[in-house]
């Protein structure tokens, strides 16, 4: 476990591009799904995924606990938001040019997640490559670890499913079930 | 599956199709090899594809297509004679064999197979490619994940989710 480094604990320096704290709930985004006790802790985690970048809030908005979620500003409805956002001095205030290009170019970089590979971009062939995945204990775990998508991917019960009729182990299921009560609450 | 020559019967010799990828490369491949792919199937069963049409896959480049039908001219044999009474183990094996070799490949080689696979629906290649890529990803911590696949280094905020998450939970992971 190299990758352990020394920030555990540490307090992160916020990322200019990221902080945009948003006046948002979860009733502010009607396609989202009814967030599960497993992604409260999450902080970020949509729907509808690629045209999305979801930042943690942790760190930024004071006081707040709840996630914030930005959509892609070429939408309307994240313009809306945006426009309402407690960054913009004045309801008025014109877009500033040098940050919101920055923003998008963090949006693009977030919501492709991966240069080289586009064929994991899509979630039914991603789901592919997970389901076959060796159904050891540690799979999943370490899958879903490696970015928000593959969480949301694995921990989807049709995904699980599938996993276990892929492998016909339906005591990994249980496993898996059990690893998602004691996490995510 | 039946195979579409069979299905004609008009003469002895396979019958062959043009396949024309992107970079208007000419791929002439028989019928039933072509017909792995459940895409082309269709269009190769409507009489598509012969004399000098030929078939076009704006999607697949000459490369990765040549590399495609490497694999089904391979697997037509095994997939005409569908539940394959006369495949011996030694056929399997040697299959397999070429299975294991055949995906063997550079990572940005794989990707355009998984796509192309996926465009042209060939089920037994999209599986193998599939398995080719969890196995390059079983056994790895999460930060190897993203450095095989090529994902671009965590943000912090990413970094610290997961540093908190394997304080409590690595365990899990032993």
């Amino acid at each position: 476990m190299g990758w352990l480094g020394s920030a555990i604990g540490a307090s992160v320096p916020p990322n200019p591009f990221s902080i945009r704290p948003l006046p948002c709930a979860g009733s502010k985004h009607p396609h989202r799904r009814l967030p599960l006790a497993s992604e409260r802790s999450w902080a970020t985690e949509l729907a509808s995924s690629n045209r999305v970048a979801s930042l943690s809030s942790r760190n930024t908005a004071a006081g707040k606990s709840s996630p914030v979620f930005i959509l892609n500003p070429d939408l309307p409805s994240a313009r809306r938001e945006m426009g309402s956002a407690e960054v913009m001095s004045s309801p008025n205030a014109p877009p500033q040019m040098g940050e919101d290009s920055e923003m998008s170019r963090r949006v693009h970089s977030t919501s492709t997640e991966l240069g080289p590979a586009p064929a994991l971009d899509d979630d039914n062939l991603l789901a592919e490559f997970l389901l076959r995945l060796p159904p050891l204990p540690s799979s999943l775990p370490r899958a879903s670890l490696v970015c928000k998508r593959w969480r949301r991917l694995v921990s989807e019960p049709h995904f699980l499913r599938r996993f276990r009729s892929h492998h016909q182990k339906p005591t990994l299921l249980g496993f898996i079930y059990e690893y998602c009560g004691i996490l995510w609450q | 599956m039946a195979a579409p020559e069979s299905g004609d019967g008009n003469n002895g010799a396979a019958r062959m199709v043009t396949l024309i990828s992107s970079d208007n490369t000419r791929f002439e491949v028989e019928a039933a090899a072509a017909s792995l792919s459940q895409t082309l199937q269709l269009t190769i069963l409507d009489g598509g594809g012969g004399g000098g049409d030929g078939i076009p896959l704006p999607n697949v480049d000459s490369a990765t297509l040549s590399k495609v039908l490497e694999y089904c001219i391979k697997h037509a044999p095994a997939a005409a004679n569908g539940g394959a009474p006369n495949a011996t183990a030694v056929d399997r094996a040697e299959l397999e064999r070429f299975d294991n070799e055949f995906v063997n490949i550079d990572q940005s080689v794989l990707y355009s197979l998984i796509m192309a696979a996926h465009n042209l629906e060939i089920e037994g290649l999209q599986s193998l490619v599939a398995k080719k890529v969890a196995d390059m990803i079983k056994g790895k911590s999460p930060m190897e994940i993203r450095r095989t696949l090529g994902f671009p280094d965590p943000t912090p905020e990413e970094q610290a989710e997961m540093n908190a998450h394997m304080l409590e939970y690595g365990w899990a992971y032993e």
